[in-house]
Order: C-alpha cells, then sequence, then structure tokens
C-alpha cells in the first residue's frame, strides 16, 4: 500500500481543483479506505501476544471477501452521497469523492492492487511496481516499503506537493480553505485555537506524511536490526526479500472481460445513483 | 470571509518552529516509530510543537518588549539629573 502518499494527496489534489471543494474532506477520504481496515492486518500486540490478525491480511484489506470493497471506486461514490445527504454540502461531498478515489487509484501501485470496479468484478487492478508486504507485520511492511520503490512513490507524492508550494501559504489558507469550509470555524472555536495553531492544523498532515518518509527510511537503512538481510532494492516488483503477494487474473481473456464488465455496471450504477437521488440532493446543497 | 484575526505568527517567523517539528519528528519517529509515527499522533505533535513553541516564543518577546520599554525612562531620569548638576 502507500504510506506517506495518502497524506500528500490531500494537497496536491487541493491545488489542482478550481472547484469549492474542502480540504478536510478530501483529507479525510485519502485516509477513509484504511481507517476502520488496517487493524486486522497487522494485528494488535501487548507484549508477546497478537490479537485481531487476519489469517490472510491481503485479502483481508484488499479482497472479497474481506474489507476490499472499502478500495472500490462505488465505495467511494456512496459515502460521498451519503455525506451530501447528511451536510447538505457540495464543497464536503466533492472533498471525499475525490480523495477516496486518489487512495484507491494509488493502492493500485502495489501488487495487490484494488477492485477498482467492486462489486461488479472481484478483478484486482495493479502495476505491480512494489511488492505489498503488510503480511509481514508493521515492521517488516515499513522496511520492505522503505527499502522498494514504494519510498520513492511516497517522496514523489512529496515532491508533487511540493510543486503547488503556494496551498501551504497562510495567504492560501486564510482566503481559500478556511472560507470553503465551515469546520475550520468549528475547530477554532471549540477548541479555542489561535491563528498560528489553525494553520499548523491545515500544514500538519504535509510535515507529518513528508517527515515520515525520512523517519522510516533511517529507521530501514540504520536502525533495523534485520537491515543486511532487508537490504536496499530499487528494482520493479521490489524488494525481492519479501514474500510477494498478487491477485493475477487466470488470462488475459479474463482481465478483459472483468475489466468491460466493471467499467459498465460502474458507469450504470453512477448514473442510476445520479438521476435518482445524487442530482436531487446536489441541487437542494450549498 | 474568513481571516487571520490577528498579524501573529507570520510564515517565515513560524519556519523555524517547523524545522524544530520535522526534526522531531524525523529523528524521534526513527527512533519510536509507531507511537509518533500514526496519523494522529504525528499531526497533533506537529501543531503541538508550532502552536505550543510559538506561544512560548510570542510571550518571551513581549517581556523583553516590555523590559526595554521600561529601561529608556530610568535612563531618561538618570542623565536629565546629570545635565541639571
Amino acid at each position: 500500500m502507500s504510506w506517506a502518499a495518502h497524506e500528500l494527496e490531500s494537497y496536491v489534489i487541493q491545488k489542482h481543483t478550481k472547484l469549492k471543494i474542502s480540504y478536510l474532506a478530501i483529507l479525510l477520504g485519502c485516509l477513509l479506505p484504511d481507517l476502520f481496515t488496517k487493524l486486522p492486518v497487522y494485528g494488535l500486540h501487548i507484549g508477546n501476544l497478537t490479537f485481531l490478525k487476519a489469517n490472510f491480511p491481503a485479502k483481508y484489506h484488499r479482497g472479497w471477501p474481506g474489507v476490499g470493497p472499502t478500495h472500490s471506486l462505488l465505495f467511494g461514490a456512496l459515502v460521498a452521497l451519503t455525506l451530501l445527504a447528511v451536510t447538505k454540502n457540495r464543497a464536503w461531498a466533492l472533498g471525499l469523492l475525490a480523495g477516496q478515489w486518489a487512495h484507491v487509484l494509488t493502492d493500485t501501485f502495489d501488487s495487490v492492487g484494488t477492485m477498482l470496479f467492486f462489486p461488479f468484478s472481484t478483478q484486482h487492478y495493479s502495476t505491480g511496481m512494489w511488492a505489498y508486504a503488510a503480511q509481514a507485520g508493521r515492521y517488516g511492511d515499513a522496511a520492505a516499503y522503505y527499502s522498494s520503490f514504494g519510498g520513492v512513490w511516497d517522496f514523489f507524492w512529496l515532491c508533487m506537493a511540493l510543486t503547488g508550494y503556494k496551498v501551504f501559504r497562510r495567504d492560501f489558507f486564510f482566503g481559500t480553505v478556511m472560507p470553503n469550509d465551515p469546520a475550520w470555524g468549528w475547530l477554532r472555536r471549540r477548541f479555542g485555537l489561535s491563528d498560528r495553531a489553525l494553520l499548523a492544523a491545515y500544514r500538519a498532515w504535509f510535515i507529518y506524511g513528508g517527515s515520515r518518509i525520512f523517519a522510516w527510511f533511517l529507521w530501514a537503512r540504520v536502525l533495523n536490526p534485520a537491515r543486511g538481510s532487508q537490504f536496499l532494492d530499487w528494482s520493479w516488483r521490489g524488494p525481492s526479500w519479501v514474500q510477494r503477494v498478487e491477485f493475477p487474473a487466470r488470462d488475459w481473456g479474463n482481465f478483459a472481460q472483468s475489466t468491460v464488465v466493471g467499467l459498465v455496471g460502474l458507469a450504470l450504477a453512477l448514473a442510476v445513483i445520479w438521476l435518482t437521488a445524487g442530482r436531487r440532493m446536489w441541487l437542494r446543497a450549498g | 470571509m474568513a481571516g487571520p484575526s490577528s498579524q501573529q505568527g507570520g510564515d517565515r517567523d513560524d519556519l523555524p518552529l517547523y524545522l524544530v517539528a520535522v526534526v522531531a519528528l524525523v529523528i524521534g519517529g526513527a527512533l519510536v516509530r509507531t507511537f509518533l509515527l500514526n496519523w494522529i499522533s504525528g499531526p497533533v505533535f506537529v501543531v503541538a510543537v508550532v502552536g505550543g513553541l510559538g506561544a512560548l516564543r510570542d510571550r518571551r518577546r513581549a517581556r523583553r518588549e516590555a523590559a526595554s520599554d521600561a529601561a529608556p525612562t530610568a535612563t531618561t531620569a538618570a542623565g536629565t539629573s546629570g545635565v541639571g548638576g
């Protein structure tokens, strides 16, 4: 999976959209697929005991049966529609949709990928740039990710976020981000936040996301007791020292069929959702 | 339209605070890992460092300014009595 990329995507999306959109909703969307699903992937560790760990983490996390549907495009559309119905806020609904779709698409870069068109197809879409390694536990996963193209991927998103540095400026936050989202005013009042703290809260996921790339890389390459065997491997599909998990299609014919069925199914579903409920809610919202 | 309620913490002025947060996160994160490097603790840490250190710095500046405002009055009084004598 992508690590820091999911924190950094939100700023890149913000920079490239001309629509009125909530940054907080984009961030929530970027985090949503893993928000309540990640615990069983690594398990809960208390001392030497492990609880709640899935038997097959990759299948649980991205597959079906499992919580793989949280990493589908239709899931994002349905959650965004629900949010639109509850909040009557277009900026929030759009932001959440954009963030969730960004997460789903960037997770296609590891070897397990995502079921983009679930429930119309359970085909996994993956470029296989780096090996999915969550089955190795949190530290094994971190070592694998930051010793492979995964870390390069995170660094790419850091650079992408930095090219849009204007979105981090104080005038952008107070002039564009805050007026687009009443949640910032609520945060200021509820927690008595100063301008400095509010601005820091907006920038916080960028600072955290960018810093953790270097923190985990430092750990993987300098402090990791297994760094000798868990070496740096920037080859495609690497690192070679981790057990690679994938869900390939049976053959190209099966892949093509699943893709056509998935695409048509998703397009029809989105059209039905829009025509029966979405359009009415959109027009009623502000 | 919402705007800043004060001019405290300009971008350049607060840059050292962010640098402290980054260095602390990178080094501290490599050492304690999950305790600091998670999507709740990490951002909260950033806000605490920037907001907390920034508030401390503002208070120290205000005290220094108050002290330097008081000092010229004492100097002026001494100078005047010297001139008169």
